[in-house]
């Protein structure tokens, strides 16, 4: 009976407003648009032809295709193993690798970097152990500086996403086929590859596509350990801008590098399509059992061995670091705080305070801009393919909008605060966008409707009803934002604000100039101000 | 206060639904009908969440049609009841007094007040969440009273609730409606719910309102041959021929043979007529009995199906002829096989015509 009705006037005002603010989140990544293209059409035309003969803009395109598809096919053979146990095996350690599905989204590239630096670098912890077990004059192992140290972080970072996606569908496949093909005669292995598998495929390909988009737009990861390998497109696009202070060819790649993530995103919008359709057939969840046999048991444990190799080993690294306090280049060391001391002597609580501003400000715009927006588009009644506009900044690239917001909103000896909150923002904003919408269609019409009954006009029922109903959904959508703002180092090494750093480029500097276990210990600073951001919702989801 | 529903019209895709109906300062009036009848789309529209196509609404005597859902002042009770999770039972329902500007005191007196009459005293502090099926009932009712409606609308608003449960409540909300005196409109599907909550019955189907009288006029004297189907109060047989009869009866020839029935009080007009034979009027008479001292029909059957619900046994017979029809038999069961004699007296008879409003 809930049919569509003509909105009221006083609705259609209301959710101009709405749709005002969904045209200011637009703004965040339109606005720069302009300022990062601008230099193709001054003075100088022939940038971009100058871009697109210049060899370096096709070796970075090819290196970021073959490492983005090593990335995938690594994560795929990782998260693999991983989805099956999560969604088919009951086992102790089950939660714990399923938690992993937060780490692409909760972890800040940087972190990985470091992570990966003092575990795998030349002095880092297995080359360290490995020297000292065989006594050996040299570090045995020098391939994270190459194209496989690219593709092993990546891989690492990602393969929780094949993992959750993959484990979602592979938990509510019905058994009835393979079963089927049980009772045909067909093994185990015949089974995983005839049916299982081709059953999986849209899962599968959606997480790789995932992954693929990824990995092609990193930047942290490929700027750290590219520097011999080769780049990817958002590294060269930094270089043009803030190494070879070229705006021409910097607004070229970014052309350039805007054209081929639009394309790879209407690929995977067109493979999440079909995903979403072949996922909702099967309903029930199957129930998961203990491991059987010797096979499967040494099997899973030998995985997980590699999973806590893999994943553990770089984060506890950081850790462990972060409280090493080496005396001069000796090699002598002891524990304690003294790493965390220095970064205080270093000004690092202005840092806090600087990332504390900036999470803030990032938080606020992206979730007001996406509540109000998604308020406003509910009131208006859109629904469907219409929303996907919200997901258009993933489709600009942040060094795009870095470089255009840094120009628009320019700082002391650098780009201000609010331009990279703005960056971050735009980069926030499908996730607090999304989180609000969601909430909103949670509320049943009867509410609203009994609002309008009780004498409610839409406005009032917006405050009094509508946000207090979905402020979970409200928060939890500012908690990414503000996450995603403490870690992210990628914006501020592209915008380069003047001023005190926020901890993540403090910390990207420090590692710059190999003082590693402070910047482990400004890395371990950062991550608890992270997930301060949701203990913090938490709380506050529990008080309204 | 007075509202009618002057034939307000809402035209969906597959039904077009015109609404016609008054009820008077506090009285109430049941909206009755099979599923898909609209009934929940008639009291949305009296309630303002639908925009009618045409049509008026005259709330109080002033035309309410142009008025938006929050400005008629009318309390709806949801099916679902919609009461704000987010808010405690007292601010639920002090949420309307709010709105129109209250004092926090005020509206938390008047609310406690409400509670207190509504028999959920102590329940303010508690959360909606918390509450069982009829409590929430009565927190959605407390909170359309609260704004002093110029009449309740129900939709559906026990058939959430257990059978059990259902049953008091039916009884607790008429006590309640007729206590605090308000008006009301209260959508349901089932008949006996609608006799016992409207002082008046809107019988709806196929988006009209069909009959609309009291519940003994829509028992005893249905509109047409589908009202009286859709009650369920007997039989249903297609007149075949009338013959000739004495002054104020009409003898109309069924598949049961001819019956005796009171001559409507219009006459017969010439359209297909029915006669409902009630189950809860035949009288039974011996076996061996050819016919009774008025000449009423005597319908000599076998029992087919022998239903015992009590106080009352329900038959299903089945003449010589092998037609079926359903008797009530008080105080004594029967079993299927057996024969048995019923007399059609004209009060089990009732002449419908086959489709009414023609």
């Amino acid at each position: 009976m809930d049919a569509p009705r003509a909105p009221r006037p006083a609705d259609v005002l209301l959710a101009t407003g709405g749709i005002l603010a969904a045209a200011l989140a637009l703004a965040l990544f339109l606005v720069p648009l302009p300022g990062a293209f601008g230099p193709l059409f001054g003075a100088d035309g022939n940038d971009l032809a100058r871009t697109l003969d210049d060899a370096r803009t096709w070796s970075s395109l090819r290196f970021a295709l073959l490492e983005s598809l090593a990335s995938s096919g690594l994560a795929l053979a990782l998260g693999l193993p991983a989805a099956w146990l999560v969604a088919r095996r009951e086992f102790r350690g089950r939660r714990l690798l399923s938690s992993l599905a937060s780490v692409p989204f909760a972890v800040p590239p940087l972190l990985v970097a470091l992570g990966f630096v003092m575990f795998w670098g030349r002095s880092g912890a297995v080359n360290a152990s490995l020297v000292r077990v065989f006594d050996l004059d040299e570090p045995p192992l020098g391939f994270l500086y190459s194209f496989h140290g690219v593709v092993l972080a990546h891989a690492v970072y990602n393969f929780p996403i094949v993992m959750r996606l993959a484990g979602d569908l592979w938990a509510r496949l019905p058994d009835a086929q393979a079963d089927a093909a049980r009772s045909l005669g067909a093994g185990e292995g015949r089974i995983l590859l005839g049916v299982t598998l081709p059953q999986l495929a849209p899962a599968l390909a959606s997480a790789a596509s995932l992954v693929f988009l990824y990995s092609f737009s990193s930047f942290v990861i490929v700027l750290v350990f590219g520097a011999m390998a080769g780049s990817t497109v958002e590294v060269e696009i930094y270089r043009a801008a803030r190494i070879e202070v070229d705006p021409g060819r910097a607004a070229s790649l970014a052309l350039v590098g805007t054209a081929a993530v639009l394309l790879l995103v209407g690929a995977y919008a067109a493979i999440e399509a079909r995903h979403a359709r072949a996922g909702q057939a099967p309903g029930l969840r199957n129930q998961r059992k203990p491991l059987r046999g010797r096979l499967e048991r040494s099997a899973a444990a030998a995985y997980g061995l590699v999973v806590a190799v893999l994943v553990g080993g770089p984060a506890l690294s950081v850790l462990v670091a972060s409280f090493i306090e080496r005396r001069g280049f000796s090699g002598a060391f002891r524990l304690g705080f003294g790493n965390y001391l220095r970064l205080f002597e270093l000004g690092a609580l202005g840092s806090l305070g600087a990332t504390l501003a900036l999470a803030l400000m990032t938080a606020f715009i992206a979730s007001a801009t996406g509540t109000a927006a998604a308020w406003g588009l509910r009131a208006l009644g859109v629904r469907g393919p219409a929303l996907a506009f919200a997901y258009l900044p993933l489709a600009v690239s942040p060094a795009v909008i870095a470089l255009g917001w840094t120009r628009i909103v320019p700082g002391r000896g650098g780009a201000s605060l609010l331009a990279v909150a703005l960056v971050q923002a735009a980069g926030a904003w499908p996730l607090a966008w999304r989180s609000a919408h969601a909430a909103f269609a949670k509320i049943q019409g009867n509410v609203r409707a009994a609002a309008a009954t009780l004498g409610s006009s839409t406005a009032d029922r917006a405050r009094r009803v509508d946000i207090p109903l979905a402020a979970r959904g409200i928060a939890s959508g500012a908690a990414f934002a503000f996450a995603l703002s403490v870690g992210d180092a990628g914006s501020l090494i592209l915008a380069s604000p003047g001023g005190v750093p926020p901890l993540a480029l403090l910390m990207y500097r420090l590692a710059g100039s190999y003082r590693f276990n402070e910047a482990c210990a400004a890395g371990v600073l950062m991550a608890l101000l992270g997930s301060l951001a949701f203990a913090v919702r938490e709380e506050a989801a529990d008080a309204l | 206060m007075r509202c009618e529903a002057r034939s307000l019209r809402k035209d969906w895709p597959t039904l077009s639904v015109v609404f016609d109906a008054a009820v008077e300062d506090g009285r109430s009036l049941a909206i009755l009908g099979p599923s898909g009848c609209g009934k929940s789309t008639a009291l949305r529209l009296v309630a303002g969440l639908e925009r009618p196509d045409s049509g008026r609404l005259i709330l109080g005597g002033a035309d309410a049609t142009e008025k938006p859902a929050r400005e008629r002042g009318l309390g709806v009770v949801f099916q679902d009841f919609a009461l704000f999770s987010h808010l405690s039972v007292i601010d639920n329902v002090a949420y309307g007094l709010a709105v129109r500007g209250l004092s926090r005191a005020e509206r938390r007196a008047k609310a406690a007040n409400l509670l207190e009459r509504l028999g959920l005293g102590g329940f303010g502090r508690r959360d909606v969440a918390s509450l069982s099926g009829g409590e929430r009932q009565r927190v959605a009712l407390a909170r359309a009273l609260a704004i002093d409606p110029a009449a309740v609308l129900l939709d559906e608003p026990l058939s959430s609730l257990d059978p059990e449960l259902r049953k008091r409540l039916r009884s607790e909300l008429r006590d309640l409606q007729r206590r605090e005196g308000f008006t009301m409109l209260a959508v349901t599907h089932d008949i006996e719910e609608a006799f016992l909550l409207g002082d008046e019955v809107a019988l709806m189907d196929g988006g009209r309102v069909v009959q609309l009288g009291g519940p003994e006029t829509l028992w005893l004297a249905p509109a047409d041959a589908g009202v009286a189907r859709f009650l369920g109060r007997g039989t249903v047989l297609p007149v075949l021929a009338f013959e000739p009869a004495p002054a104020g009866l009409v003898v109309a020839r069924t598949a049961l043979g001819a019956l005796t029935c009171r001559e409507p009080p219009a006459g017969i007009v010439g359209v297909p007529y029915a006669v409902l034979l009630a189950a809860d009027a035949l009288v039974p008479v011996p076996v061996s009995s050819a016919a009774t001292a008025d000449g009423s029909a005597v319908l000599r059957s076998r029992v087919v199906r022998s239903d015992f619900a009590g106080s009352l046994t329900r038959l299903e017979l089945e003449t010589a002829g092998g037609v079926r029809f359903r008797a009530e038999l008080k105080g004594r069961g029967a079993s299927p096989g057996e024969t048995l004699a019923f007399a059609a007296e004209p009060e089990a008879c009732l002449l419908v015509p086959e489709r009414g409003g023609g």
